[in-house]
Parts: C-alpha cells; structure tokens; sequence
C-alpha cells in the first residue's frame, strides 16, 4: 500500500473513530435508564406472569371448585395437586391443594382454562427461598383473602365480588 | 509457504498441529457449542462442531403432551424470537383444521412478529459486536431491546416466553394504550438506529474485521441450506414473507435488503436495514389495525350488546302476550323481527369457531408451515392422528442448517476471525439443540 | 325408512375405497419421466407430496434438482417419522426460482436402510444424521453417519414409538 492511501486510512480512520465517541459522549448527558433494583421496584404490567394464586369469594371462603382443569392443562406432570370431596350438600370442598412453585414455568396455561376464575398470577416475582420444600404452596399460602382477591378483580376488570 | 490474508507464513517455524476445543462453555458462543479446532499456528486447518449439549427433547414432548400442553414448551425452542415459533406452530394446527384467522388477530401476529424480528436482530448486534470488541454497542443495544420487551411484557405477561397466541385467534386483546406504547417506541428507534450506525457503520476496527472476511456465494448457502439473512447478503432477495407471503404480509409493503458481498460485512448490514424494513411494516399494520383501540371495541360491543337484550326482552313479551291469548304490543313484533348487529368479524381476537384449547383435536393429516423467521427459515412439520397429541412434530430451525457452514468458512482463514464470522451467522444454539 | 337409509350408507361407506388421488404438478412430470412415483395428494398447506421407491430415490432426487422445470435447490428438512408399522423418511425442498416446495416421502425397509441425498444435496448432511439419531434410520451412502444430539453411548433412539424411557442400561439410569 502506498504512504499516500495509508496516510487517508489513517485520517479517515481518526474521524470515524471520533465520530463514534462523539455518539458515546453524547450519552452522559441523559436519564439513566437503569433502575436501582432493590429500592425501585419495577412497574410491571397487570398481565405479569408472577406467582400463583387462589382468589378467594369476598368473604374468604374457597373460590375452587375441584374441578382439576387446571391440572389437565399443566404442561408440567403432577405440579397441580388437587384432593376434594363434596359435603352433604353435594358443594364441593378442596381437602388440599398444592402447586409446586419450584417446577412451574409460569406459562399461565392455568389460569386460561380455570371455569370460576380462581386459579390467578400475581406480580410477586421474588420467590427464591432456603429449601426445595418451601417452594411447594399448600391452600394456606394460595389462598389470597377476601379483600385482596375483590381488589385483584378490580384490577383485571372482573366482576368485583363473588358470592 | 503459504499466503493468507496477505500474511506469508513460514513453513520453517511450523511445527505439529494443536487441536483447541473452543467451548462448551465460551462466552463467544452464545449457548453451549464446542468447537473443535486444530489449528495450525494462526491458520484453521480443521473444525468440527460439537452440538447437542442443549437437546431437551421438545420434538417428544410435543408427542406426549396435548396441544394445548405443548404450547409453553415452544417458547423454549428458540426463545429470542419466540413468536415465530408460536407462529408457525399455530398456522400448521389451524390449516389442518381448516380455520380462519380474523384480520386483527393476523394484524397483530404481524406487529408482534416484526417487534421481535427487531429485538433479535437487536441482541445480535449487541453480542456480535461486544465478540468483537466494542462495549458500548452492547448497551444500546440491551437498552432499546429492553423497550420492545416491556411491550411484549404487557401484551403477555411474560418478557421472552409469551405463550400469546392460540390456536385460531389470540390469547387477549391488546391491553389499553398499548398501540401509543409502541408508536412512542417504534419513532424512537430510528434515532437509536442511527446512532449505532454512526459508532459502527464506518468504524476502522469494525472494517478491518468485517470486510471480505467469510465470503460465502449462493452455491455455498444452497449446499448447506444456509437461509435468512446470509443467504440475502449473497444477493438472493428470497424472503419467505414476499415470496410466499403469508399472514397479511402482502397487504403491508415492505422492501428486502440485499447485498452482493457475502461477507460479515455485508450481513451486518443487511441486519440493520432489515430492522428499518421492520419498522416500516409495524407502522403500516398499526394504521390499518382492523378494529383500532380495544376500548372502541369494548364500547361498540356494549352497544350491540344492548340492542340485543333490547331485542330478546321483546321477544319474551311478545311470547307472554301469545300466552295469555292478547294482542302483542306492534312495536315489540316489529323489534322482534330485526337481527342483533354484530361486530364486524375481522375485529375478533378468536375466530368464529371458538377453538376448546382443553380438547382441541385437528383432523388426520400432516402439514409443514414455514415462515422468514429472523435467522431463515423455520418449519413446523406437524402430523396429526386425530388424536389431541400430536404424532410427530419436528422443527426446522435455520440455525441448524446456519451453523453447519462454519466449518467450510473457516478452514483455511485465521483463528482470530472465528468470532466474527461465526457471530455473522447469529446462531442460536437452542435452536439448533431443541 | 331412516333406519334403513342410515345402514345403506353405511355399508357404501365400508365398499368406498379410498379417494382417488390426483397426481400433482410436478408428479406427473415423475410419470411422464418413467420414475415410479405415488401421488398422496396435497398437504394441508397445499405442498405437493409423492412417495417414492428408495431404489429410484437418487435418480428421482437428481431430476427434480436439475430439472428446469422443478429446480429443487434447496433442501429444508429431513424428517423421521415413525409409522408403527414402517418409518418414513420426509425431504421437504424448496426452489429459489419458482417458490415452490415439494414433500418426497421414502419408506425405510427392514433394515431400517435408505439412500442418502448426499450427493444431490449436501445439505442433507446434519438433517440425516439427525434422523439417524433419533429415528434409526440408516442413510446408505452417508459419509459420516454418527449421533448428533444424543450423546455418543445412548442407548435406542429417542423419538421411536417404541422406545423405553429410562432405560436401565444407561449408566445415569440406575439409581
Ligand atoms: S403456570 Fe403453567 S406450569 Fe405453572 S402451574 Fe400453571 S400451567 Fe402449570
Ligand atoms: S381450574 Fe379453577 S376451579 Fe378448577 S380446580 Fe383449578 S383452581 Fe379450582
């Protein structure tokens, strides 16, 4: 290669290079767009797939019906475990019920095929824990109460309270 | 001696040849691919890729799982363009079923899509040129592809496995406001585009990398299925979504950015004209929109809603009136007789034939969809039994056949090209896994 | 009367026999050549399919390449499915020039054999390892037919019907 085209490689290269610093320079002067995690939480949309949960009627009885479509539907084996049996006057009770967090990819398949709208996600997406133990949720964890389930629907445009 | 890219090579100074595995675990490889390079001195003299580490069986799972069950699993395919995969998925069930997709609902396939065509175009750029050196790209990059998944995140809950459309329609309509969020987004990003330009486009480092390095021609992509934007930096305008176009690509117009090089170079830039090709379409599906706003949706509904209890109240009087053996008021005999408007049918989120996802069984018959998915081709081969489980789904990724030229592109260039050129490619390993 | 009526069609039901299938496009250019193709109609995307005898496989595969008419030049995937009964072997092509896509299908003997494309499209390379891999069909004429997402010492071959989950001859089974 000649001097003469390596001296105009040389310069253009210079300009370009300051070209591009000129564009990274330019970024001091802008809002960060980062969030500072702990402290600020994120603004997440109504839709998130967090954690799941079990709405509740507005007097915090049980929403679930046992009706286990949610469990056909799990694409995961056995992570909705549902016992039930009905009282004498044929309403169905839910012995136990447990999801194991632990296991769920969170695709909300659940909460699509659910007949009474019980089966829901929350934003809640900070469910690290100690043992694999604690991630299996049993009713008592799911169950959300009364006044919190009412304010869920409100949020997702359901009907407020279910008797 | 030996001349190389300009560098004459002693034979005096070569002694035997090493063999270098360059991963399973190499922050350059963007998944889990190992390499196995012998190398002489600088100079590739043999290279065998290794994959497999990240097989998960998605082709068996689709087997023993319903439709419906298998549906998250896909996500996990190739989940930097996850739509696409939903996508064809969805299209080869419906076509067997023989169902037909409202309007909104392919509108909104395409938007979704071509968002997502930007955000994994976008994470190559990063990757790619943070493999070759430049920090900050890799920033601006995550930056803007960070806005385009928070719209997918309000769209579907989910950042990167959407699990959103559904077999004949979609999972919900678009939240509120959600076409402003991305009008505000998509006249955004031409600035940011444009500034990543100007940092790489002309850079000296960049070019001195990039050009004429990994020149491959169409013959090379055909002998090895090489599809998508590779094969375009060779000069072929094959484009799934011109040539065979399917959704409602052929009502929105949209260019296909060639180059005639072949090098790294010139898939780099095909890439980024690509993604103002994207942007192009999603304005134009977000004018035609059919339906527009859901709120003007839900509003007109309530009002259809309204004359048709209007109308069944009515009918009811008219029925007790009968009864009791009196005259019916006209006015409900005239109310009677009209029908209850509808909605338009292009406006619906789920076709007429509301699909049960719990039991959905397609009828006997096998299908192959294939859609221009950010990397080339990638297919669905479905055969159904009739049966809700699928009797063989197989995947086409383009990675697959992407990654099998590396080996021909770099036996004989230098070692320290590996990275460019393999991340030219933008190989997804999962995809090439499955 | 409908009683009746009901069992008459069901019995010309049981007497129909299958549906005569048309030969497609590029079928009958086969046919017309002398190759031994069977027509199975189309898919439900509307691609052409046709069955071909695995003996005039590469002669069928080399016509359809160079032809003018077919130029077949891109090769999209080899599939293996498992029928029960029988395995099949799926090439789906594409043409560059005319956008047009066909589906050969070949049908594995007892020894689970079938030629390799190799020849006509090298691209074939990967994609026929893979159905070896996890169907077991044999490619004759491969060069370098080995597993490819398995592991080297598995054990069957995953996507078969009839292959056993967990199997207790491979180490990390054994707990
Ligand atoms: S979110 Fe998905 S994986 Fe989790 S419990 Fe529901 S269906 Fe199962
Ligand atoms: S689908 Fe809903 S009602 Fe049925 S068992 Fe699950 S949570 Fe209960």
């Amino acid at each position: 290669m000649s001097p003469v085209g390596n001296e105009n490689r040389v310069l253009s290269g210079l300009v370009e290079i300051g070209r591009g610093l000129a564009t990274v320079m330019s970024h001091f002067g802008r809002e960060p767009v980062t969030l500072e995690y702990p402290e600020v939480m994120p603004d997440l949309s109504t839709r998130f797939h967090g954690r799941l949960c079990l709405l509740t009627k507005s007097d915090s009885t049980d929403l679930c019906i046992g009706c286990k479509a949610c469990a056909r539907v799990c694409p995961c084996d056995d992570l909705i475990q549902i016992e039930m049996h009905r009282d004498e006057n044929k309403k169905p009770v839910i012995d136990r019920f447990t999801i194991d967090i632990g296991r769920c990819i969170f695709c909300g398949n659940c909460t699509e095929v659910c007949p009474v709208d019980c089966i829901k996600m929350l934003s809640d997406f900070e469910l690290a824990d100690y043992s694999r133990e604690a991630l299996v949720l049993d009713k008592f964890d799911l169950n959300l109460p009364g006044e919190a389930s009412d304010q869920w629907r409100v949020e997702h445009g359901l009907e407020k309270t279910v008797k | 001696m030996s001349d190389i890219q300009g560098i004459t090579i002693e034979r005096d100074i070569q002694s035997e040849d090493m063999v270098v595995n360059i991963g399973p675990q190499h922050p350059s490889t963007h998944g889990v691919l190992r390499l196995v390079t012998t190398l002489n001195g600088e100079v590739v003299k043999n290279m065998e890729p290794v994959v497999g580490y990240l097989h998960r069986s998605k082709e068996k799972m689709g087997e023993n799982r319903t439709f419906f069950q298998y549906q998250p699993m896909i996500d996990r395919v190739e989940y930097l363009s996850a739509f696409y995969d939903h996508y064809v998925y969805c299209t080869a069930l419906e076509t067997l079923a023989g169902l037909d997709i409202p309007k909104r609902v392919q509108y909104i396939r395409m938007i979704t899509m071509e968002l997502n065509r930007i955000s994994s175009h976008l994470l190559w750029f990063g990757t790619f040129l943070l493999d070759l050196g430049a920090t900050s790209p890799f920033f601006y990059a995550f930056r803007d592809r960070e806005k385009i998944l928070k719209l997918f995140e309000d769209i579907s809950g989910a950042r990167m496995m959407y699990n959103y459309y559904r077999i004949g329609g979609l999972n919900a309509d678009i939240p509120d406001g959600w076409i402003e969020d991305v009008r505000r987004v998509i006249n955004e990003l031409p600035k940011r585009f444009a500034e990543y330009e100007a940092i790489v486009n002309k850079n000296p480092i960049v070019m001195d990398r990039c050009i004429g390095i990994g020149i491959i021609n169409t013959e090379d992509c055909l002998k090895y299925g090489v599809t998508g934007p590779a094969l375009r930096a060779c000069g072929v305008a094959q484009d799934l979504r011109k040539t065979n176009p399917y959704c409602s690509y052929d009502e929105v117009d949209f260019d296909v950015p060639t180059s005639t090089d072949g090098d790294v170079y010139a898939r780099y830039q095909v890439r980024i004209q690509e993604m103002y090709e994207s942007l192009r379409i999603v304005h134009q599906a977000l004018d035609n929109l059919p339906g527009g706003e859901p709120a003007d949706i839900r509003k007109l509904q309530a009002e259809y809603d309204a004359v048709a209890t209007e109308i069944k109240e009515a009918k009811k009087r008219v029925i007790v009136a009968q009864k009791q053996e009196t005259e019916p008021e006209p006015a409900d005999v005239k109310k009677m007789e009209e029908e209850p408007p509808e909605l338009d049918k292009d406006w619906r989120i789920q076709g007429k034939k509301k699909v049960n996802m719990v039991s959905f069984k397609p009828p006997v018959g096998e299908c192959m969809s294939l859609v221009e998915s950010p990397r080339g081709f990638l297919g669905c081969y479905l055969i159904s039994d009739g049966s809700p489980k699928a009797l063989r789904i197989k995947w086409r990724g383009a990675s697959y056949s992407n990654l099998s030229i590396l080996p021909s592109m770099m036996i004989g260039n230098l070692y320290p090209d590996l990275m460019a050129v393999f991340g030219s490619l933008d190989v997804i390993l999962p995809e090439v896994d499955r | 009367m409908s009683e009746e009526k009901q069992s008459e069609s069901k019995e010309a039901a049981k007497d129909d026999l299958p549906p005569v299938i048309e030969p497609g496009v590029y079928g009958e250019l086969l046919e017309k050549k002398k190759f031994k193709v069977q027509h199975l109609g189309m898919d439900a995307m509307g691609v052409e399919m046709i069955e071909v005898a695995a003996e005039s496989l590469l002669r069928v595969a080399e016509y359809l390449r160079d032809n003018k008419k077919c130029q077949f030049d891109l090769l999209v995937s080899v599939s293996g499915v498992d029928m029960v009964d029988y395995r099949l072997s799926v090439v789906h092509l594409y043409s560059l020039s005319s956008n047009e896509s066909l589906c050969i299908k070949v049908r594995a003997d007892e020894k689970e054999a079938v030629p390799s494309l190799m020849p006509i499209w090298p691209a074939v390379d990967w994609h026929e390892r893979e159905t070896y891999d996890l169907m077991g069909i044999i490619y004759e004429g491969h060069p370098d037919l080995r597993r490819i997402l398995m592991p080297t010492d598995w054990i069957g071959h995953p996507l078969r019907k009839d292959y056993v989950e967990n199997d207790p001859r491979l180490v990390w089974n054994r707990r």
